[in-house]
This record gives structure tokens, sequence and C-alpha cells, in this order.
């Protein structure tokens, strides 16, 4: 799945330190996000949105659509 | 699994490079079985120094492991875990169950084989004993190595 991830965090300033914390997450769970290498739960991808202030598909994509 | 939590921060392990937390569980699984053997079976001093040394080596690298952020995957209660680490404990647990039955399959065949030759089988206190923590420490290391080799480098420093 493609994300926006980065680039809104990047936006803000924040390490991705920063981000898992806003998020309850680790660091390397933020990492894996921005990589591809993790797709989030649903769950952790509607706390994403609400920090960003934005819809999910605004920040996640499909790759195929 | 054995993961020793810290009293100040239970979110937090101490962290260690994915470098050393490679070598020590590599060292950890290595050593045992040589020194173990060399220890329980060898003639001389030399030989039982040499297999005290490697066993040494062996649960230094596992006590390494112990309190680390990397046996906290593995190790840790998961209410303390987030969905990746959730994810990591499970992939590592799968290869490592694998792993475990491959080689406790393996070690069925060589005392089927072991006992009708002249080749070396558990018998008494000290050769099951020695069995028994070389199960213990492979269980308790194998999810951590899986952990520590599949873990990529380049995301240690990563967006830092």
């Amino acid at each position: 799945m493609n994300n926006r991830l980065r680039v809104l965090r990047a936006e803000r300033a924040w390490s991705q330190a920063e981000l898992g914390e806003r998020l309850g997450v680790s660091r390397q769970a933020v990492n894996a996000i921005e990589t591809g290498k993790h797709d989030p739960s649903l769950p952790l991808a509607f706390r994403i949105a609400r920090l960003f202030d934005a819809r999910i598909e605004e920040i996640f994509s499909d790759p195929q659509s | 699994m054995f993961y020793i939590r810290s009293k100040n921060d239970p979110y937090k392990a101490r962290p260690i490079s994915i470098r050393s937390a490679r070598w020590a569980s590599s060292i950890a699984l290595i050593a045992y079985p040589p020194g173990a053997f060399l220890l329980g079976l060898g003639t001389d001093l030399v030989a039982k120094g040499a297999g005290a040394v490697l066993l040494m080596a062996s649960l230094f690298g596992a006590a390494f492991l112990t309190s680390s952020s990397v046996q906290r995957i593995v190790g840790e209660q998961p209410q303390f875990l987030d969905e990746f680490e959730m994810q990591v404990r499970l992939r590592a647990m799968q290869s490592a169950y694998a792993m475990f039955t491959v080689l406790a399959l393996l070690f069925v065949l060589y005392s089927a084989i072991a006992s009708d030759t002249r080749l070396w089988v558990p018998r008494d206190y000290e050769g099951y004993n020695g069995v028994f923590w070389g199960i213990f420490l492979y269980a308790w290391v194998l999810p951590s190595a899986f952990v520590a080799w599949r873990m990529d480098e380049a995301e240690e420093s990563a967006g830092e």
C-alpha cells in the first residue's frame, strides 16, 4: 500500500520517534509503515488520519487502483 | 521465552544494535553444542577447558539478549507491544517453531542411528542434563535470532 506518511511527517518536522509517540507505536512501526513493509490496521490508520486531520484515502492509496 | 522488563519504563528495553544481537544470538546457538560435548565427553583438561569456555560464551550471548530490545519483541507480554512488533514476533515464532521441529526430528533420527552404533547418546543424568539445557537455550534464543537476522540494519537508524 502506498502512503504519504513520510511527506506529512516532514511537513510537521516530526521525527519517526515523535510520530510514533503521538500514535502510540514504536519508531520501527512508523518506519515500517513509511517504507511499505507494514500495512497498518484499520484502527491505526484512523489514528493516523485523525492526527493529520485528513481522510484515510488521502494518506493511503491502493497501488492497483 | 524470557525477557526482563525494566522497572522504570515497561515500554522501553535496553537498546542493542542489530549487529550485536546477531552476534550474540549466533554465539549462543553455535557455541552450546560443541561446548556441552567437550565439557561432558572431553577426556583431558584442555578439552574440558575449551568446552567450559564455549559454554560460557553461549551463556553470555543468551544473557546479553535477555533484557534487550530484540528479546523484548519475542518475550514481552502482548499488551506492551504494538501491531508491527506483534507481526515481527509472529513471523519469528513461526520460523523458530519450524526450525525447532526440524532440529527435534534430526535429534530423534540421530538417536535412533546412534543407539545401534557406537555414537554418543544420552544415557545418564549428565548427558540428559546437557540435552535439557540445550533445548532450553534453543527455545529461548531461536526466536530472537530470527528477529535479529530479519531486521534490516538500515532501518535501525532511519528517520532519526
